[in-house]
């Protein structure tokens, strides 16, 4: 009965194939596939590089990391400020790429962790070495420009430029011995420094950026910490700047040699 | 000229693949009885088994050029197979009925000792079965009653070599636990 049943499905099936009911799929079909796969795998690895790059350029060239140097009074800044959306969207495609390993010929033999391991290995390497082009900078550049660019960074950069609730960054405008002035890339702000003790206030030079650490009132932030940085220390926020109020003028001593290579 | 039954299933594939289509004829003889028996587990109506053996050589013949020559063709024609299986017992959660020699394999296997009436076991053990997670439940099936070696479940199932062998163990825990909340002869 079972032996008839066998030959029954066997007859079946192949006259369906000797009639051309039943056809094999074209191996070029399957090449393809394998080849959507790759393409896909190499487009979410470049990504994740490239997204892995940018979260380094922005913890480099914005005010997130410097606020950790107040230590737990910065804490909550270094919060506010931190790139949230681009981490998330690099572990998500970090998360797609090792999904799409697997689909890949015997990777699904490899354990997760193996395969999660290598991704993030090769994203970090070739993260680092895309920080040694000047990429990041050509995106940053080009998403905050005024005409066509790449807008759609737009979102992922943006945080560095906001304004934060507990942290403060920017370049002096005018100071008095109980406020300063600064220039942000969301407009002038005044920070109140009545309330830090004398001693412990920096030296301040108008052009000077500085950064600080405390809670807004009213339209006034008042500073419990306060500290002088370099121009070249959160560049992306002296670009924000000069967007908002136009391009720096440059330093007395720079104007001075200019002026002497003139004559 | 070779004897067919002398060629490996991959050799028998090239051929259909490049030559002669009706050679496939050979690999249908070769797995009809062995699939009807792994899927007969999840399968109950003899119609719709019927049914669902042709749909797993026909795709297995699409697929032929998907096929990678160089590994084993067993395991991937099971692994079309487990894929229809799976897709069965998401539509229906039929019992998993099991013949006196598979029962022997498991009752061996989880050490259950026990006088209780041996068809009663069996259909305490089906019902067990079915009451385990999917995945154990696969790799049970595989490595004790389709005597499939690790490699083979990995293959079959598409998981690490190690990940099928946690599998099969924690399978078999839930397994006994399962046989446990229903004593037998209650």
């Amino acid at each position: 009965m079972e032996n008839n049943q066998s030959k029954i499905i066997e007859e079946k099936i192949m006259r369906d194939i000797t009639t051309g009911k039943v056809k094999l799929r074209s191996r070029y079909i399957f090449w393809a596939q394998k080849f959507g796969w790759r393409g896909a795998l190499f487009i979410t690895a470049l990504l994740t590089a490239l997204f892995f790059n940018l979260i380094l350029f922005y913890l480099h060239n914005t005010d997130n990391l410097w606020y950790l140097s107040f230590g737990n009074r910065g804490f909550f800044a270094f919060l506010e400020s931190f790139p949230y959306l681009m981490t998330i969207v690099m572990i998500t495609l970090t998360i797609l790429t090792v999904i799409i390993m697997r689909q890949l010929g015997g990777l699904y033999k490899k354990p997760v962790w193996i395969l999660s391991l290598t991704t993030l290995g090769i994203v970090l390497f070739s993260g680092t070495a895309l920080a040694f082009t000047s990429m990041a900078q050509r995106i940053e550049k080009k998403t905050f420009s005024q005409g066509h660019g790449a807008k759609i960074f737009r979102p992922f950069l943006d945080r560095g430029m906001k304004p934060r609730r507990s942290g403060i960054a920017g370049k002096i405008e005018s100071f008095t011995p109980n406020s300063i002035r600064v220039r942000t890339p969301h407009g002038e702000k005044v920070i109140d420094i009545s309330t830090i003790e004398k001693n412990k206030l920096p030296h301040f030079v108008q052009n000077n950026f500085v950064i600080a650490v405390g809670k807004p009132e009213k339209d006034v932030f008042i500073a419990r910490d306060i500290r002088i940085l370099n121009s070249d220390d959160m560049p992306m926020i002296q670009h924000g700047i000069e967007n908002r109020f136009g391009p720096s003028p440059l330093p007395p001593e720079l104007i001075q040699i200019q002026n002497l290579n003139n004559h | 000229m070779v004897e067919t039954a002398q060629l490996s299933d991959e050799q028998i594939i090239e051929i259909v693949r490049e030559k002669n289509q009706n050679l496939y004829a050979e690999i249908i003889k070769r797995y009809e009885a062995k699939l009807t028996r792994y899927l007969r587990r999840f399968v109950r109506d003899s119609d719709e088994l019927s049914d669902i053996i042709q749909d797993v050589f026909i795709k297995t013949y699409q697929n032929l050029h998907d096929f990678d020559i160089n590994k084993k063709f067993s395991s991937w024609i099971y692994r079309i197979a487990h894929n229809e299986a799976l897709n069965h017992t998401k539509r229906n959660k039929n019992k998993i009925s099991l013949d006196e020699k598979e029962m022997d394999i498991l009752d061996e296997s989880l050490d259950l000792k026990n006088d209780t009436d041996r068809r009663l076991l069996s259909v305490q053990i089906g019902d067990a079965l079915q009451k385990i997670k999917d995945k154990y439940r696969e790799a049970i099936i595989l490595f004790y009653l389709e005597e499939k070696t690790y490699d083979e479940v990995s293959d079959i199932m598409h998981v690490p070599r190690n990940t099928a062998g946690t599998l099969i163990s924690r399978g078999k825990q839930a397994l006994k636990k399962q046989l446990e909340k229903q004593p037998y002869g209650k």
